[in-house]
């Protein structure tokens, strides 16, 4: 044996601790240490080492394992049928207690649940596609020029037979006014797709008559409903109907209906015109493609070249692609043109927050009113504990009973939910039902109501663990205090979420009175914007004239105003400082434009219809500011695409032609007849004004029927989203305020109870009925002034960051917070008057007797 | 009954059943007569039947003999190069001995039934 030995590494003889029975430990301890000791004069520090590590490997066998596995000896079907029947006797025996804890539970669950089964239902859009994670629609990125999901008609087939990747490829274009479909007298204007054959293999929408096969030329597949309006009692296939007056369709299958969760919404479907030559000028139509299975989308624009090169073949070098998913049209922001409708991710985060809020609160409402009756509970707990039960065992009634009461609260919050989709069109349950699956919903449902049982009896059953029995059963004062310290500590938590709801409420209340009055820099309120058809266009000089001869009818313009969806590059102009090319939006207009919509000139004038416009242009303020000049007029930009400049010759004032949630982009407005048409009407005449241009339309379009909007309501449908947010919203807030309300009263009902006889005492010596009122309610209205005190940061902060979603918001006001605080301080004051009233008011004697 | 009776004998023939890892131990335990704790029993095994053992096995295999009554143990006296842990010498019992015995009988009468023949094949 040598003298100097360095010890062993800890680790392996720490595990052997752990997990080695003790009896057997201390000799393996040193029968390891000793053989060490011996290895490592015999072949060295590392040598023993790894051994040393083998052998306490090789000792871990079941022989020699020391097994922690708990044991349960109680009988805990006998508990748990014990603690049903107690929770029922309490239950039947407080009903008013009992009742006030469920329903707060029901309103927080009705609340939350329809919540996350609506973000349900706006998240499972598109996703009922079995190749969903395939599908892809090509963005074109053309340097220079603009980015567009509107693409040339070659690129589908193209794509498709140039890039093995590419299993299917389909054009898709969308009639967003529609088309006139005819059948015998009965016509009217239906929205349709255009289509390739291929669509129908890519994505999963179900024949219910025919098939997609030889799907071409004048064939027209339409949608069961569609089918039996037109065709009722009868079989639509072989059937001919007419599109437009001109075009006559076979029908050749019938689709299902589009489910409610499909971003694609279309009434009847025609077929693309095969491409016979490759133009890749023409832009009108969406390319989806679906991808192999195996190849990952990122890398197959990245890696592959080919793509480049292909574009580089067909002597487009500058362009690129990106490829959006399927699951993404929904919530893109850029699918304007191809699908009538459109989620918004902000409201989904507002909700979901909302909803979650709503949850947390009514578990505290529960939390803080199930440890205000451990008070009265306190002789049974600690009996309990000194009788043995662990921590476990006396929390396994609070499981129990929590359970139960989410239960019934379940039960509430379906009847809530069920009631409220009466009075409500947003939110239908069996749409929901319909589009989700039905385990979704159960899985929601599940995961709430069970999250709410965790919740609910975490709190409870830490409190108990933190009480010792002996002070339980001698009723000391010191726990009595720490358990009540704990409810005010909800209380005021719960106060602060509902002021802050309050607040939240009315600052959103505001965002959207201030959207429905800002100054939009054109007039919305009585202007007409009637929509003309490709076959109208013609007609429309005469049908100018005739609405021009009516007196009330102020001006007639006719422009693109609405349709100012895509973004042009423009890389050339006077001045220019930089390489960078700057995006802006291009609009048609005609001269009687600003007039009819009575839109402000800075600068310059506007068009005047008399000399030849190509060669000038109108821009916004934006746009001047964009471009760097102070003083526009007479300086020179070069439009893509065109071979000589266009001279600036005025400049308008900042209009919003989106909503407010947009910033004004620069805008270059270029003169030209294509659009909507625009009618301002002299204020006050609408109604027979709107006859008239009806008649006059008829007049000169017979065979189609008008299609108007008034500016103003066109305006309230793009934040209709915001407006019924609103709506919604407003139900929150008050469902915040009762359940604190509920919670209050409970606390003072709590409270009185305990005061009854200092409140005796007090009368009896000649305390007047305020003295009382003012004992009992002091703490309650500090606990509101306490929370607004937390909730004003807390809201200011959260509220500033979510008003960012809007380009031009408004601006927060002490008003909102002080309305916010002193609404929840008089809910608290009349619910707390009421009770304190009767304890005030009782006679001193019934409180006294009692010794 | 008569299943029981074989039960039992069954049983019986089990107990006395020797492993040959079981006999090894055993048989080192009783020639390291006084000395024998973990670590000298598994240098034993390792010089004279040249054979690795892990400390592991041994264990497993000593305890198991202790708890079947063919062995039995005490702790002893310490040295620093264990850390302090005491050695825990075993002993033959009685009826280990008997085992081995019965063991080498078997052995035996196995060795003289065998043919000759057999053994000078080799």
């Amino acid at each position: 044996m040598k003298k100097e030995q360095t010890p062993p590494p800890r680790f392996p003889f720490k595990l052997l601790k752990w997990f080695c029975k003790p009896e057997y430990h201390s000799d393996i301890e040193g029968d390891l240490l000793e053989t060490y000791y011996r290895r490592q004069a015999d072949w060295g520090r590392q040598a023993a080492n790894s051994f040393l590590y083998q052998e306490v490997l090789l000792l871990f066998r079941p022989e020699l394992i020391h097994y922690t596995l708990p044991n349960f000896p109680m009988n805990y079907q006998s508990l748990l049928h014990n603690h049903l029947k107690v929770t029922w006797r309490n239950l039947r025996r407080k009903k008013a207690a009992s009742l006030l804890e469920i329903a707060g539970l029901g309103l927080g669950l009705a609340c939350c649940l329809g919540v996350f089964l609506w973000v349900a239902s706006e998240l499972s859009f598109d996703e009922f596609h079995s190749k969903k994670d395939n599908i892809f629609m090509v963005e074109l990125l053309l340097d220079g020029w603009e980015e567009s999901v509107v693409t040339p008609a070659p690129l589908a087939s193209s794509l498709a037979s140039e890039f093995p990747e590419v299993i299917r490829a389909s054009r898709y274009s969308y009639f967003h006014d529609g088309m006139l479909m005819k059948v015998g007298d009965q016509q009217l204007f239906e929205k349709g797709a255009k289509v390739d054959s291929s669509f129908f293999s890519m994505f999963d929408f179900s024949f219910k008559e025919g098939n997609s096969i030889n799907f071409e030329g004048n064939k027209i597949i339409l949608t069961e409903s569609i089918a039996n309006k037109y065709f009722p009692n009868q079989n639509p296939i072989g059937e001919i109907l007419t599109l437009n007056q001109e075009e006559p369709h076979m029908v050749s299958a019938v689709l299902e209906d589009m489910p409610q969760n499909s971003s694609f919404q279309f009434d009847f479907v025609i077929p693309f015109e095969p491409i016979t030559e490759q133009k890749w000028g023409a832009w009108f139509c969406a390319t989806l493609i679906q991808l192999d299975e195996s190849v990952d989308p990122e890398q197959f624009l990245s890696s592959t070249n080919s793509l480049k090169i292909f574009y580089d073949t067909i002597n487009k070098p500058k362009w690129s692609s990106r490829l959006i998913a399927l699951s993404d049209f929904y919530f893109h922001n850029k699918m304007r043109p191809f699908f009538p409708q459109s989620g918004n991710m902000n409201l989904i985060w507002l909700f979901t927050i909302a909803g979650i809020v709503i949850l947390v609160l009514s578990c505290l409402n529960y939390v803080s009113l199930t440890t205000a009756r451990f008070v009265t509970h306190f002789r049974q707990i600690g009996l309990e504990k000194l009788l043995g039960a662990g921590y476990w065992q006396a929390s396994h009634k609070y499981f129990v009973e929590a359970f139960l009461h989410t239960s019934f609260a379940l039960i509430i919050a379906g009847l809530l939910l069920i009631f409220f989709q009466r009075y409500y069109d947003g939110f239908d349950l069996l749409n929901l039902t319909e589009t989700l699956h039905l385990n979704y919903i159960i899985w929601v449902i599940l995961g709430v109501s069970l999250s709410m049982v965790f919740f609910n009896t975490v709190l409870p059953a830490l409190t108990l663990k933190t009480i010792s029995p002996m002070a339980l059963l001698r009723n000391n004062k010191e726990h009595t205090l720490s358990s009540s310290s704990l409810r005010r500590g909800l209380v005021i938590l719960q106060f602060c979420v509902s002021i802050s709801m309050i607040i939240s409420l009315l600052i959103f209340q505001q965002q959207l009175t201030f959207i429905q009055e800002k100054e939009l820099g054109y007039s919305k309120d009585h202007v007409l914007s009637i929509q003309l058809n490709d076959q109208v266009t013609a007609s429309f000089p005469t049908f100018r004239n005739k609405l021009q001869q009516h007196s009330n009818i102020l001006n007639v313009s006719q422009s693109s105003f609405e349709y100012v969806y895509f973004d042009m590059k423009i890389s050339d102009w006077e001045g220019k400082s930089s390489e960078e090319p700057i995006t802006v939006r291009p609009m048609t207009a005609d001269e009687e434009f600003t007039k009819t919509l009575d839109i402000v000139m800075v600068e310059g004038r506007f068009y005047d219809g008399r000399l030849t416009e190509d060669e000038s242009l109108v821009i916004n303020q934006a746009a001047a500011r964009m471009l760097g000049w102070d003083e526009a007029i007479g300086k020179k930009v070069r439009l893509p695409g065109e071979e000589e400049d266009r001279t600036i010759i005025g400049v308008t004032k900042d209009f919003h032609y989106w909503g407010l949630t947009e910033a004004i982009d620069p805008l270059f407005i270029v003169y030209g007849s294509s659009g909507n048409v625009y009618v301002s009407i002299r204020e006050g005449t609408e109604n027979e004004t709107v006859a008239y241009i009806e008649k006059a339309y008829k007049e000169v379009n017979p065979s189609y029927p008008i299609d108007y909007i008034l500016l103003a309501d066109r305006y309230q449908n793009e934040h209709a989203a915001y407006y019924q947010a609103g709506k919604l919203f407003r139900i929150f807030g008050i469902v915040a305020v009762i359940i604190s309300c509920i919670s209050l009263l409970a606390m003072i009902n709590f409270t009185v109870e305990r005061k009854a006889k200092e409140v005796g005492i007090r009368k009896v010596h000649g305390a007047s009925f305020w003295n009382i009122i003012h004992l009992l309610q002091k703490g309650f209205i500090l606990y509101v002034l306490l929370a607004f005190a937390f909730s004003v940061p807390i809201t200011w902060l959260v509220m500033s960051h979510w008003l960012q979603i809007f380009a031009y918001k408004t601006a927060f006001s002490v008003n909102q917070f002080l309305l916010g605080g002193s609404v929840v301080l008089i809910a608290a004051i009349f619910t707390t008057l009421f009770h304190a009233t009767r304890a005030a008011l009782a006679n001193p004697i019934h409180a006294l007797r009692d010794e | 009954m008569l299943f029981l009776q074989y039960y039992k004998t069954v049983l019986k023939m089990r107990k006395s059943h020797l492993g040959e890892f079981e006999e090894v131990v055993l048989l080192t335990v009783g020639i390291l007569h006084g000395n024998a704790y973990g670590v000298s029993i598994r240098e034993e095994i390792e010089k004279r039947l040249n054979r690795s053992v892990s400390i592991g096995s041994l264990q497993v295999t000593l305890r198991r003999m202790e708890r079947k009554g063919y062995l039995t143990s005490a702790h002893g006296e310490t040295n620093p190069l264990r850390g302090g842990r005491p050695k825990l010498y075993f002993e033959i019992t009685p009826y280990g001995k008997q085992l081995l015995e019965c063991s080498r009988e078997t052995r035996n009468s196995l060795w003289d039934a065998l043919p000759q023949l057999i053994l000078n094949l080799k």
